[in-house]
């Protein structure tokens, strides 16, 4: 067993994440619908059992988790079957999706001979680390279940209707118009206008930087009001920020999506 | 053999694990312990009959013949699931996404390993 004290998390960069979610969306009929069909895919794609038990949520503020042997995901059963907790269980699978696509290879590695080898090696994985593998996870869920594509065009769909209904001053506002947009359209993707919103950014910023760093602007509230967020290379080289300032964004402070990750799953449990 | 073919058989209609409960009135708990085999198959005909039009099977059908076999050979057999504490340990998880974001202390793995348990126990 390695020393989980050195443990790292893999390097898998917005652009590999994005990739592997729509590679697996595209590769089966339930990830093809709108909303996408993750239950489905888990269970009839992917040939995960979902083993839903009580207490997981309650106990351990857990809602779904992937087992190690890679073949069975313990779902929260009050909220598996609950019609209210149904958008937040569908991101929780997403996510330990994301697990099984983005992370095999560590859980591979991982096997444990006892309990208390299990306790002791999770406990003393950097927090940091356990961080950056969780926020892919959580990246690859929002991709899978919101594509990219469907998004642009049921937004602007949805722009035009309100444009049409004489809300084009308001609908150039502001983060509420993309509130008021993302709570209209959420349920076409079966996510919370939360997820809408922030995938919603992720595409606006990915354009702007597209466009070699030149303003991006739509007219409607697609317009990313968010600072700009860490670029790949960054991520790449976290560890050796300190030694590599070429690599921060001039007059910026080097930036641990750690952080943003753990804001996103407290907002992320309290909005759906 | 029983558990997963009632599985396989859910599986032909895309009908997940939650709609099918939710249809049938199943607690999902169990309904997924006959699928793993955690459980035993059921050895009262008129349930079993029940289960098999719930999935779709004809009377006299080839499958149905088969579904009622399967819970045959398996209604007496002792359930090979129930793993010993080291063979469970390999199958832990490694990384969990608390509502709260953070790292499971190791009280709440020691829930955990109880509720683990729990899934593996008739």
């Amino acid at each position: 067993m390695n020393d989980p004290r050195k443990f790292k998390a893999p390097y898998n960069p917005k652009a590999r994440i994005w990739q592997e979610a729509d590679r697996l969306r595209a590769a089966h009929p339930a990830g093809r619908e709108l909303p996408v069909k993750v239950l489905d895919l888990a269970e009839f794609d992917l040939h995960l059992y979902l083993v839903p038990v009580d207490g997981l949520r309650e106990q351990l503020d857990i809602d779904a988790l992937l087992m190690g042997d890679l073949k069975s995901v313990l779902v929260d059963k009050r909220a598996f079957m609950s019609p209210r907790l149904e958008y937040r269980m569908r991101f929780s699978v997403a996510h330990e999706i994301g697990h099984l696509v983005l992370h095999r290879d560590i859980y591979g590695g991982l096997q444990h001979a006892t309990a208390k080898e299990w306790f002791d090696y999770i406990s003393a994985i950097p927090e940091v680390e356990y961080g950056w593998v969780e926020w892919q996870a959580y990246e690859f869920a929002g991709r899978l279940l919101v594509p990219p594509d469907a998004l642009r065009e049921t937004f602007q769909a949805a722009i035009q209707s309100a444009q049409a209904a004489g809300y084009a001053d308001w609908l150039a506002a502001d983060e509420a118009a993309l509130d008021y947009i993302a709570t209209r359209i959420a349920p076409k993707f079966g996510v919370s206008a939360e997820v809408i919103a922030k995938r919603s950014r992720a595409i606006s910023a990915t354009r702007k930087s597209a466009q070699n760093g030149l303003s991006y602007s739509t007219s409607g509230p697609m317009r990313s009001t968010e600072p700009r967020p860490m670029r790949f290379d960054a991520w790449r080289s976290r560890d050796r920020l300190e030694s590599t300032p070429r690599l921060r964004t001039p007059g910026t402070k080097p930036c641990f999506p750690i952080c943003s990750r753990l804001r996103v799953t407290r907002s992320e449990s309290t909005s759906v | 053999m029983f558990g997963k073919f009632i599985k396989e058989l859910r599986a032909r209609q895309r009908l997940g694990l939650r709609e099918f409960c939710l249809e049938h009135g199943h607690d999902p708990s169990n309904r997924s312990k006959f699928e793993r085999e955690v459980l035993a198959p059921p050895r009262d005909e008129e349930t079993l009959r029940t289960w098999a039009k719930q999935l779709g099977l004809k009377p006299g059908s080839d499958d149905w013949l088969k579904f009622f076999e399967y819970a045959a050979v398996d209604a007496g057999r002792i359930p090979d699931h129930i793993l010993e504490d080291e063979e469970l340990a390999a199958h832990l998880p490694v990384f969990f996404r608390t509502l709260s974001g953070q790292k499971p202390s190791r009280e709440d793995m020691e829930k955990l390993l109880a509720i683990i348990k729990g899934t593996r126990r008739p």
